[in-house]
């Protein structure tokens, strides 16, 4: 499936892939402060290996700061 | 009630649509509490006092180093090793006779945040670590207080607006809190800095004068490398 993932459009994303499978396949590590946003909707960590990706889904890695 | 050299001094901001003279007279009348006088509580002061926000109170146990220079731009070289508050309130009241600054030379924690809190209408927290960021999340809900919260690494930052009971709130982004590793120093591009601190002063004045479309249950997130400005939705919890 077709994933747009920090701006970058690619189709070989395989079917039924999860939030959590999209980060290992990334290796990325999900530090407590990484939230992803699909579609403009933020989903947080406990729920990264319960929500599945659609094709066509629009996928953010964003890195909350704590600096001031 | 503004006198004539008010009305003169405030006169582009009583011409916009959401302001007028009532609206310079509620800023003029209301209380913020800034909590970090750093690389985004600096231009926000700057703001807050330029604009007319009352009665300003600085929280910071802080001293100005060299290497604070670039990006809090209150700051100058003769004010190194100055403590920060005290630097701040001296040209932040020169630069509007309007306002008053009250400067609480400290840190935030768990055993004065009520004290320090309670009494503001509104709170910007822009400091520089997690824990003051949760600390301020949970004592604003408890007190019934809207909070502003922003922060900023690099070239990246975010902000969100919490009004207790209305919205949700930063905590809630996270199921396991972050903390701040206090050995980490990163890079920080300072006009990141000044575009978010921007965007959540304008979120405190916005609130003060009763505008919507604040960033409520929602995030804005700004990476100034990339040009990229998002504004992502809050989960349903």
């Amino acid at each position: 499936m077709r994933l747009t993932v920090d701006c970058v459009s690619s189709n070989e994303y395989p079917e039924k892939f999860t939030i959590g499978d999209l980060l290992r396949y990334m290796d990325v590590e999900p530090v407590p402060w990484l939230i992803i946003s699909v579609n403009e909707l933020f989903f947080r960590r406990d729920v990264f290996d319960s929500t599945l990706l659609h094709d066509g889904d629009r996928v953010d890695l964003i890195y909350v700061r704590g600096g001031g | 009630m503004l006198n004539n050299k008010q009305k003169d001094h405030y006169y582009r901001n009583i011409l916009l649509d959401d302001f007028g003279i009532e609206g310079q007279e509620k800023l003029l009348s209301s209380h913020v509490l800034v909590i970090g006088s750093g690389g985004l509580g600096t231009p926000s002061l700057i703001y807050l006092t330029s604009i007319g926000v009352g009665h300003i109170t600085i929280i910071d146990d802080d001293k100005v180093s060299l290497s604070n220079l670039p990006r809090q731009i209150l700051y100058s070289s003769e004010d190194i090793n100055k403590p920060k508050g005290e630097v701040s309130k001296r040209k932040l009241e020169s630069l509007n006779p309007d306002v008053k600054i009250n400067f609480i030379q400290d840190r935030l924690t768990e055993n004065n945040a009520l004290e320090i809190i309670k009494g503001h209408d509104i709170v910007l927290e822009v400091t520089d670590n997690f824990e003051t960021k949760f600390l301020v999340n949970d004592i604003c809900k408890k007190l019934n207080i809207p909070f502003v919260i922003a922060g900023v690494s690099d070239y990246q930052g975010q902000i969100t607006t919490c009004i207790p009971n209305k919205s949700k709130d930063f905590k809630s982004l996270f199921s396991t809190l972050p903390s701040s590793d206090k050995t980490l120093v990163e890079g920080v591009y300072p006009l990141s800095a000044g575009v978010i601190a921007n965007i959540a002063t304008s979120e405190v004045i916005k609130y003060l004068l009763g505008i919507d479309s604040l960033l409520l249950d929602k995030m804005m997130v700004v990476d100034l490398k990339k040009n990229d400005f998002k504004v992502i939705n809050f989960p349903n919890l």
